[in-house]
């Protein structure tokens, strides 16, 4: 189980998270102009690192905010919490 | 007799913007007051009256404070914390999230009238909740059992507001006084009510708990 840092709520427990996979994943600005392999590429396939990986988490049961979070897949350790939409969490 | 809030409560409340309704007289929480186990001043859990609660939303800061702070005396404070007065009480919940809860209907349907004026988003939610209040002196070796938040005393002093899972319910906590064990304000949706009620005494039942205020059947 992991104490996540919800950058608006600070450390939450995780069941109060939903996981949103990997972090900028860019959606194609031609999408018709993709082959089926690219479109294929872009919809399903992801990296699979072992190490450091940015990824997305939202706080469904609290504050209900998004946000993205480097986490290390081996051992669990996250920082680098960045918001979305330029809501930055304010000065306590 | 009921008490003046639930015949209240039962009676058709027409508001601005919304459908005239008829509630059915059913409370998700009507037990008989009774006391049970070792202890029943251990735990003591009271339904509050019916709320009148309101949802606010705004990216902007001071326009929320401009809306509220003539009506309630009330302005925004940081996240995860309540401030109250006798009006009204403002917790905020996320970074442009906050509820407000009106100790009046009346002060409630006159935000809602305000609403068109400005740049907040308003939405009456009184309805959907309940509210649960659990105090006496192991109140907080009972949410322990279940929450997933620290609420220690100095983790968690009064006026500090958390949405967060509490037996697998997405509720609002808020510590609403500091003494003999302290107090807890509990916005559980109506639905999840009486699985959370029942819960709670279930929770209760090694040190003795007091059911208080419970509307009758």
């Amino acid at each position: 189980m992991l104490l996540i840092q919800c950058p608006y709520c600070g450390p939450r427990d995780e069941s109060e998270f939903d996981y949103g996979g990997e972090a900028d994943i860019v959606r194609p600005k031609n999408p018709e102009k993709l082959s089926d392999a690219e479109w294929a590429d872009y919809v399903f396939f992801r990296t699979n690192t072992k190490g450091r990986f940015k990824e997305r988490w939202v706080h469904t049961h609290g504050c209900g905010r998004w946000f993205k979070i480097v986490r290390n897949t081996t051992t669990h350790e996250h920082g680098d919490v960045t918001v979305f939409g330029g809501v930055e969490p304010e000065a306590e | 007799m009921k008490p003046e809030w639930l015949t209240r409560y039962f009676t058709t409340r027409k508001g601005r913007g919304c459908v005239a309704e008829i509630l059915t007289p059913s409370h998700p929480l009507s037990f008989p007051s009774r006391e049970s186990g070792p202890d029943a001043a251990c735990v003591i859990l009271s339904v509050e009256p019916p709320l009148a609660l309101l949802d606010l939303r705004c990216r902007d800061k001071a326009a929320l404070n401009a809306f509220l702070n003539e009506p309630t005396g009330l302005g925004s404070s940081t996240v995860a914390a309540r401030k109250t007065n006798p009006k009204a009480s403002l917790s905020r919940l996320g970074p442009d999230w906050w509820q407000l809860r009106c100790h009046s209907r009346a002060l409630a349907d006159h935000l809602l009238d305000k609403a068109d004026d400005t740049l907040v988003a308003v939405t009456d939610i009184s309805d959907a909740y309940v509210a649960i209040c659990l105090s006496g002196s192991r109140v907080r070796d009972v949410l322990a059992k279940a929450a997933t938040i620290d609420l220690h005393r100095e983790a968690f002093p009064v006026d500090s507001v958390a949405r967060t899972l509490l037996g697998r319910v997405t509720v609002i906590v808020t510590c609403t006084k500091a003494d003999s064990g302290g107090a807890f304000d509990i916005v559980v949706s109506r639905s999840n009510a009486r699985f959370l009620w029942n819960w709670l005494i279930d929770a209760a039942r090694e040190y003795g708990y007091t059911l208080k205020s419970a509307p009758e059947a």
